[in-house]
């Protein structure tokens, strides 16, 4: 079964992309999403945050999520200590989830795919895109929080033009249709690759 | 005892049993149709309050009355609730008394009672009362809702409550400490579909004689899954002093639309006007002119200029 990667800056449309995919009967496993929820049910992940951040990083057994991500917002060592505490634990669920699916190839969403030096763990790369200014736009308006304080969380991740060269599809989300057609047209592509 | 039992198997000492019940039937009958007086003491509810005032107290709670009826009017008014109501829409005032006299009153009671019942006698006492004056005061409804809309889907504007105030009535002391009034808390998260819910004011319990013009409110809005497309608009620059030419830097700018897929669809180039007005610019030595979104359609529910700016050089013509 061909593994395909699914990633895109903050605000470019991995999920709507994700779910378009969804919507043609391709299994999709949302890396952020699952992260959360082992985040909240894995006592082994919860034992090694609150070594790593404090006890303050659960609150009446949940990720105290404020807290966490002030934490690491700005100490990059200790987020590289967070990754690599859920990081590991997502692959080993996500590995897991595969073997339970039954289709010619099933697409894993993560954010920071290259950001993070997992490009070699995909069959196929699908990147989203969209302009800088509009997805500063979508975020702002989608989930109310400032143009600064979302540029200061793309500057962590990679600019749209490395990634391209490193994509194997590269999908300009803006116009819905548009990018429904382009996920039609990449999905029986995918379905014609043998690997 | 045995003998007792056989006497009253007996036919004949059975069928003296049945007259004997029959006439004693008939004799009860007979006495309930002939014509008694009897007191009656009634319990008093007032009705029709006016708007305007709260019912504190009140001289009488019951009223004792003598009544003229048939054995059967009694009998019908003992199973009966003995309970009569007095209006107090055509309350009289005199000074700050507020009052119904007897006559009033009794007539009111006359009109509640069978016509067969006839009030022969009836307390005289005038029926006094102590009103609270009650004042109106108009509060916003203050949603505790949280919409959370699913990736691609937009609202239309905000969502609507009808009604968005409250009309509240009461004491004063009472209602000069609402400010507004809260709804039950609605969370909505990966909301897809048109909003309709109704809900509960939260009413508060320590204002015990406020009265409320709705006790909810319905909350309502629209969603629709929306698409974006952005459009290359022609600057157009106003004001140029006359016999100069002037070129912009670039020439066309984007405009990001968000909207209905089928209002997105149908929009065109000619919907979008950006102007930079030549005149606005205070120092002339100065190379970059504002821009400016001057017509935009409605039909769709973001239109945003992607540059603010542009260059610009002046020709002489």
């Amino acid at each position: 079964m061909m593994i395909v990667g699914l990633t895109g800056g903050i605000g470019s449309g991995k999920s709507t992309v994700g779910s378009m995919f969804q919507k043609l009967g391709v299994p999709i496993y949302n890396s952020d999403v699952e992260a959360k929820k082992l985040m909240g049910r894995s006592k082994k992940i919860k034992k090694d945050i609150e070594a790593l951040l404090g006890k303050e990083s659960y609150l009446n057994g949940e990720p105290n999520r404020g807290y966490i991500a002030k934490k690491v917002f700005k100490d990059k060592i200790l987020l590289r200590g967070l990754n690599n505490i859920v990081h590991p634990a997502v692959r080993r669920h996500f590995k897991s989830w595969c073997k339970r699916q039954n289709a010619t190839y099933v697409i894993q969403e993560a954010a920071i795919i290259f950001e993070s030096g997992n490009q070699e763990r995909y069959d196929k790369i699908i990147l989203v895109t969209a302009p800088r200014d509009i997805r500063i736009q979508r975020v702002v308006d989608r989930d109310g929080i400032t143009a600064e304080q979302l540029m200061a969380r793309m500057d962590n991740q990679w600019p749209d033009s490395e990634k391209e060269r490193l994509s194997d599809f590269i999908i300009e989300n803006i116009d819905l249709e548009a990018t429904e057609g382009e996920v039609f047209r990449i999905h029986h592509k995918l379905l014609k690759i043998k690997v | 005892m045995d003998k007792i039992k056989n006497g009253l198997n007996k036919r004949k000492v059975k069928l003296f049993l049945i007259f004997l019940l029959c006439s004693g039937l008939a004799w009860f009958v007979s006495n309930l149709a002939e014509q008694y007086s009897s007191n009656a003491t009634f319990d008093i509810n007032y009705g029709s309050t006016p708007d305007s005032l709260l019912l504190n107290s009140v001289s009488k709670r019951n009223i004792k009355v003598r009544l003229r009826a048939s054995g059967f009017q009694f009998l019908m008014l003992g199973f009966k609730n003995k309970t009569v109501e007095v209006d107090l829409s055509e309350l009289e005032k005199r000074g700050s008394k507020y009052f119904v006299s007897p006559s009033a009153y009794r007539n009111q009671i006359e009109n509640q009672l069978s016509k067969f019942i006839r009030v022969e006698d009836m307390d005289r006492d005038t029926l006094f009362f102590n009103f609270q004056r009650l004042f109106r005061k108009k509060v916003p409804v203050l949603p505790k809702v949280t919409i959370d809309l699913e990736q691609n889907y937009l609202m239309d504007s905000t969502y609507t409550l009808l009604p968005d105030s409250i009309t509240v009535m009461g004491p004063k002391m009472e209602i000069d400490t609402l400010t507004g009034l809260t709804t039950q808390t609605l969370v909505l998260p990966h909301t897809t579909s048109d909003i309709s819910k109704k809900l509960k004011l939260n009413l508060p319990p320590e204002l015990k004689d406020t009265k409320y013009s709705h006790l909810s409110v319905n909350l309502s809005a629209k969603v629709f899954k929306f698409s974006e497309r952005v459009f290359k608009v022609p600057v157009v620059v106003i004001n140029v002093p006359e016999g100069v030419g002037i070129r912009t830097f670039p020439e066309s700018v984007s405009v990001l639309c968000r909207g209905r897929m089928g209002a997105i669809k149908e929009l065109l180039v000619t919907d979008f006007v950006v102007t930079a007005d030549y005149s606005d610019l205070k120092d002339k030595n100065e190379n970059v002119l504002d821009l400016k979104l001057t017509k935009k359609p409605n039909s769709v529910n973001v239109v945003r200029l992607r540059e603010n700016k542009v260059e610009f050089i002046l020709k002489r013509q």
